[in-house]
């Protein structure tokens, strides 16, 4: 069996052009593939590089993530052998280095303080390896982009957010965390990994805050990927829908990434999981309705919860 | 509940201005400015797809009390923006640049003032941002303390105005995840102390001795904006 079968990335620039989020993926004919987001920090990252066209450090640091994740994978150096983690860390920070030797002049305002970072970005990467009727799957992240799954169970958050503060899904979403570690041209940066096997059918996810961290909960995520699921009739109208419902509520350019195994057709993954789709709809989206307060919405989240850390 | 959850942002902002005799250019910015200011933070905030809520605003205009005495602190209370546009624009208009004495000025006094400012608790998603503009290097805290207007209930020293400002493990006066201290200063005693050992800190590092004349309203804009 190779795969995946469906691929989406739903992405969009908040400002045209200036867009800093950015995705990769790439699925060879070997059982492996990768799909990746990366949110270049435009606070962190505002200062302007006139060597890279004036475009942002913010902006610069997306774009090198997302080419140098994807030369790692084209290099077969996805090994699943545990230092898949060191050696992406170590091209990253050398990549970056290069960069900023590049861009970097001597003129304009110097900056400095930790809210200020050169060419900083988040990452989200997954990289799959078919086994039979499960997958291994590499979890890669910096910032608060995360790694998910989604199986007939719901939705999984694999990776850990970096921010300074210890807080869950539901209370970040309100308290908009500090981030305690980006990637960026310093070098002085952690790169996390997690790695899971995970039994088929199920859907492999990585999204920028963006695409999950304008809602008023963590279910509002699941629901509106299997509601443009359940809406559309090919992949393309998938993306398209996902995009639909994103758009209105973020505040963000985003970039979200899902990867289908074991199934194979739209047909068969909207079958799969409209069962799941119509219990999260009456469980917790009807049950809040249009004007929930918050202490409804905690609660709701109180019952998700476990299910949404299961792993 | 998707669609009708939209996170709305309430905003403070206290401007910390170094009103000593060489920021007349940075103050004049700052009045031409006023009227606009609250309309054109917006609009970098629509851009990038936020709504500010509440805003509000408060200014401190500082000086040295050793040298300047009755002069040497101006602080307002927050004025709520649009609504209180005038006010605001008054007020601003009021400061002018003079005395200073010295080089160093009393700058840390003056943020001490701000930390400690009636920041709004109020709302899902709150920034609260202090924004100090100086071409001088500070005395250390407590330099003025033998005058007469010198405040009575201020940081001692700088370990303790760092305890206000807080860290993650210690909350101080602000919000740990809203709190943001931008410095348009330049890298010298005091505001480069503050860069190397303060979280959430972005310091925009001018020159010292010319003033803030590569910094631009834009700039300025900008800066706050992406901070929010």
């Amino acid at each position: 069996m190779t795969g995946p079968f469906i691929v989406i990335c739903s992405e969009r620039e908040k400002l045209a052009g200036l867009g800093e989020d950015s995705f990769s993926y790439s699925f060879g004919t070997e059982d492996t593939g990768y799909i990746s987001v990366f949110d270049g920090c435009g606070g962190m990252g505002a200062k302007k590089y006139p060597k890279a066209g004036n475009r942002s450090g913010a902006r610069v640091a997306s774009k090198l993530a997302a080419y140098v994740t994807d030369n790692f994978y084209e290099d077969k150096q996805f090994r699943f052998d545990g230092t898949d983690c060191q050696r992406l860390k170590e091209c990253l920070t050398n990549e970056f280095a290069k960069m900023r030797n590049t861009i970097e002049t001597e003129t304009g305002a110097k900056l400095g303080g930790d809210l200020f970072k050169t060419m900083p970005t988040t990452a989200s990467i997954a990289a799959v390896k078919i086994n039979g009727s499960s997958i291994t799957c590499e979890y890669f992240w910096a910032g608060d982009s995360r790694g998910y799954f989604l199986d007939k169970d719901g939705l999984c958050q694999v990776t850990k957010d970096d921010i300074k503060t210890d807080e869950d899904a539901f209370t970040n979403l309100r308290s908009d965390g500090r981030m305690s570690n980006v990637i960026h041209a310093e070098g002085d940066f952690n790169l996390n990994t997690r790695e899971i096997d995970i039994d088929l059918p199920a859907m492999v996810i990585a999204s920028t805050d963006g695409g999950f961290g304008y809602y008023g909960t963590p279910m509002d995520f699941e629901y509106i990927i299997l509601s443009s699921l359940m809406e559309s009739e090919s992949p393309e109208e998938w993306e398209n829908r996902l995009s639909e419902l994103i758009i209105p509520v973020t505040g963000d350019d985003f970039a979200v990434s899902i990867a289908v195994y074991g199934l194979y057709d739209i047909a068969g993954c909207k079958e799969y999981f409209k069962e799941r789709c119509q219990f999260i709809k009456e469980k917790y989206i009807d049950t809040a309705g249009e004007n929930a307060d918050e202490d409804m919405l905690l609660r709701l989240w109180q019952e998700y919860k476990p299910g949404y850390y299961r792993r | 509940m998707s669609s009708n959850y939209k996170m709305k942002y309430n905003v403070d902002i206290v401007f910390v201005i170094d009103s000593t005799g060489s920021m007349s250019d940075l103050i004049d910015i700052v009045k031409k400015n006023a009227i606009n200011f609250h309309t054109d933070i917006q609009a970098v905030m629509s851009k990038k797809g936020k709504t500010i809520q509440d805003f509000r605003i408060k200014v401190i205009a500082y000086r040295d009390y050793v040298a300047d005495g009755a002069d040497a602190m101006l602080r307002t209370d927050f004025f709520n923006l649009p609504e209180e546009t005038e006010a605001f624009q008054d007020t601003v208009n009021s400061i002018s640049a003079f005395g200073g004495g010295d080089e160093p000025e009393d700058g840390l006094e003056a943020l001490a003032f701000a930390i400690r400012s009636k920041w709004n608790t109020e709302g899902l998603k709150r920034r609260q941002l202090i924004v100090v503009w100086s071409d001088a290097s500070t005395h250390e805290l407590g330099f003025g303390k033998e005058m007469e207007n010198y405040p009575t209930r201020m940081a001692k020293d700088f370990n303790e105005l760092t305890k206000w400002w807080g860290d993650k493990d210690n909350t101080g006066y602000m919000d740990y995840n809203s709190k943001r201290l931008i410095l348009f200063t330049p890298d010298v005693p005091g505001w480069s102390d503050i860069r190397n050992s303060w979280d959430n800190v972005i310091h925009y590092m001018s020159e010292a001795g010319r003033g803030l004349e590569e910094i631009n309203y834009n700039q300025i804009i900008d800066a706050i904006a992406y901070s929010i």
